[in-house]
């Protein structure tokens, strides 16, 4: 569609004002005050997508969205911590002819718990790792007062994340989603390796199209390394591949499984409890490589 | 510093996502009545061999809306004992039940018909709908959300929210057939609706309207009518519609008189020549002209129309070169 590259040259020109490198969907590495228990993220993107879309008339979806995330955390111990997420989408969607069709969309919703503790600290090198285990709420869903086509919005906001955010963006699933991280401190530096194995058991086809070729449990397991490198105390560079395998994805659009995610971030730091990260991502290669780049913000406090 | 600029991005994402001209509201239940077929909705008597149905009439505008280099063809039903009141000649009213359908082709092959059918008393009470041919083009599935590269062309066909954004831009939100498009000429035998058509549909014979200038003039005026003045023109009624598009509507490319009376007389008492040249139009230099820079464009926010084409009118922008290296 011909009015992408014009979006395309202005989210650019956006992002890189913000971000020299850019952006990721979770905390590259979340900020440690042990003394302060409450830890609220306000975590956004804006881009633009063309992506697979899996209906009969309508092979691709393309827009533009505007991505909200509302992270909460409480850390009952140092090892242990409970957590919420909620998604909210503001899509602005193509139509055939050009015009544009706004539309709002709610991910799921997401609680989740987490275990972490330190694994070693020989010389210099600190080594943590932790575990997740987080259940959605099916409550993705359109604005179906005004849906042209249903699922059009999450579909856009999924592509944004690469595909890497199923849980939140994937309407009509129950998502549970166990995950592994391990990390480690090297003086400046910081390097970490996460794992979540995305299970999507469909509960309902309410908010998909109808000709869609929907499956009963999808599996979108997602692999990301994550480097920073801490240059002052207030501001930090993070670079983070991330690759999802739609092994089994939870609607069959018919594109190759495999979506690398090219993430870059700079991360300003306020004080000890307030941190901005101004963020730039764009898959390489698969569906939607040279036709989805986003860029974001995210706001981190701690009390 | 970092932080006000940040702040300053994301607010401009947010008025972005706030403001985008482009954007058309869904109007729900519009295309809902009409039938889910085209063969069922009156056009043909006989889809396989094209025979039009009772009191159908082909019609063509002497001036056609670019549709990326697609064939058209147009048909017009009226009910019966129901005409056409074509007393004002700038703004006919139509009985409800009028029909009007438009056919896209490529190559001889059939990809879409749209419906604008007559729903209500008012004005407004129009539903628009395409409708979608199949690989054996035995007939068309009606497709209120359009559909992408029919029938594996680059033709797109467009959701039936999407019709109003042109059509909303006439109080009657009818175009491509008016007295205007139409008429007989002085200069010309031709006129877009038959002898028996124009009986039939018309309560009155059609009226000989020229389009002022000569030849190249009429070209232009006549080109930047029927594909620019659905949005842009003073006879308010865009405003009044509330379309998506929002268009500057200190221009028009109108050829009608409901503003002024001598509007059709020359070249220089034209809606067009009074509101564009000097502005968007320089004269003798169709480079540095604005209207040709976007009609020469594509992409969002660099072309005209913004919707509704993917490439460019050479034939059309040559034209208008011509009028306004001459200007």
């Amino acid at each position: 569609m011909t009015w992408r590259a014009r979006c395309t040259g202005g989210l650019l020109a956006w992002a890189f004002t913000l971000c020299p490198i850019g952006a990721h969907a979770e905390p590259l590495a979340a900020p440690a005050y042990p003394s302060r228990p409450w830890h609220v993220e306000l975590d956004s993107r804006f881009g633009t997508s063309t992506s697979p879309y899996p209906t009969t008339a309508f092979p691709e979806v393309s827009g533009y969205a505007l991505l909200f995330n509302l992270n909460a955390e409480f850390a009952f111990t140092p090892q242990l911590k409970a957590g919420a997420r909620w998604p909210l989408v503001l899509a602005r969607l193509e139509q055939p002819a050009g015009a544009l069709y706004a539309e709002a969309a709610w991910g799921n919703p997401e609680l989740n718990l987490t275990f972490e503790r330190p694994l070693g600290a020989p010389g210099e090198l600190r080594l943590r790792g932790g575990t997740r285990l987080a259940v959605g709420l099916p409550l993705a869903e359109d604005d179906t007062r005004a849906s042209q086509l249903e699922g059009r919005a999450l579909a856009l906001a999924n592509a944004l994340e690469g595909f890497g955010e199923p849980e939140l963006y994937t309407p009509g699933v129950l998502p549970i989603t166990p995950a592994a991280l391990l990390e480690l401190d090297y003086r400046r530096w910081q390097f970490a390796a996460s794992l979540k194995l995305p299970l999507l058991p469909r509960v309902s086809d309410a908010n998909l199209p109808v000709d869609s070729p929907k499956r009963p449990l999808g599996f979108v397991p997602v692999l990301e390394l994550r480097a920073r490198l801490r240059l002052f105390d207030w501001l930090a560079l993070g670079a983070a591949p991330r690759l999802t395998m739609r092994a089994v994805a939870p609607v069959d659009d018919g594109s190759p499984p495999l979506q690398l995610l090219a993430i870059g971030q700079i991360e300003f730091r306020f004080g000890p409890t307030l941190q901005l990260a101004a963020l730039f991502q764009a898959p390489v290669g698969g569906p939607l490589g040279g036709s989805t780049f986003a860029g974001g913000l995210r706001l981190d406090a701690s009390f | 510093m970092s932080c006000h600029l940040s702040l300053c991005g994301l607010a401009s994402a947010i008025v972005c996502l706030a403001c985008d001209p482009r954007v058309c509201a869904d109007q729900p239940g519009r295309a809902t009545a009409l039938p889910e077929r085209l063969s069922e909705t009156g056009l043909f008597a006989n889809v396989a061999q094209q025979r039009l149905g009772s009191r159908v009439f082909a019609y063509t505008p002497s001036y056609a809306l670019w549709s990326d280099g697609a064939d058209k063809r147009r048909w017009v039903y009226v009910p019966a004992g129901e005409q056409v009141d074509t007393r004002d000649p700038d703004a006919w009213q139509f009985p409800e039940g009028t029909k009007l359908w438009k056919e896209f082709s490529h190559d001889g092959v059939r990809l879409e018909t749209r419906l604008l059918q007559k729903v209500g008393p008012g004005s407004a009470d129009w539903s628009a709908v395409a409708y979608v041919w199949g690989v054996d083009q035995k007939d068309a599935v009606k497709a209120p959300y359009g559909a992408v590269n029919a029938l594996g062309t680059a033709h797109d066909v467009p959701a039936s929210g999407e019709c109003f954004a042109c059509h909303d831009g006439r109080a009657n939100r009818v175009l491509g057939f008016s007295a205007i498009q139409l008429a007989r000429r002085t200069y010309d035998d031709s006129v877009g609706l038959d002898a028996e058509g124009s009986a039939i549909v018309l309560s009155e014979a059609l009226p000989t309207l020229d389009v002022p200038g000569i030849q190249s003039q009429r070209a232009a005026l006549g080109y930047l009518h029927a594909n620019c003045s659905h949005c842009h023109n003073q006879s308010g009624s865009a405003a009044a519609a509330g379309k998506c598009l929002d268009p500057n509507q200190s221009l028009s490319f109108e050829l009608d008189f409901s503003l002024r009376s001598d509007a059709l007389l020359s070249v220089g008492t034209t809606a067009t020549y009074r509101t564009a040249v000097g502005r968007v139009i320089e004269r003798g230099k169709p480079q540095d002209s604005k209207l040709v820079q976007l009609m020469a464009g594509r992409g969002a926010f660099r072309q005209m129309p913004p919707i509704g084409t993917e490439q460019v009118d050479e034939l059309g922008l040559r034209a208008l070169r011509d009028w306004i290296g001459a200007l």
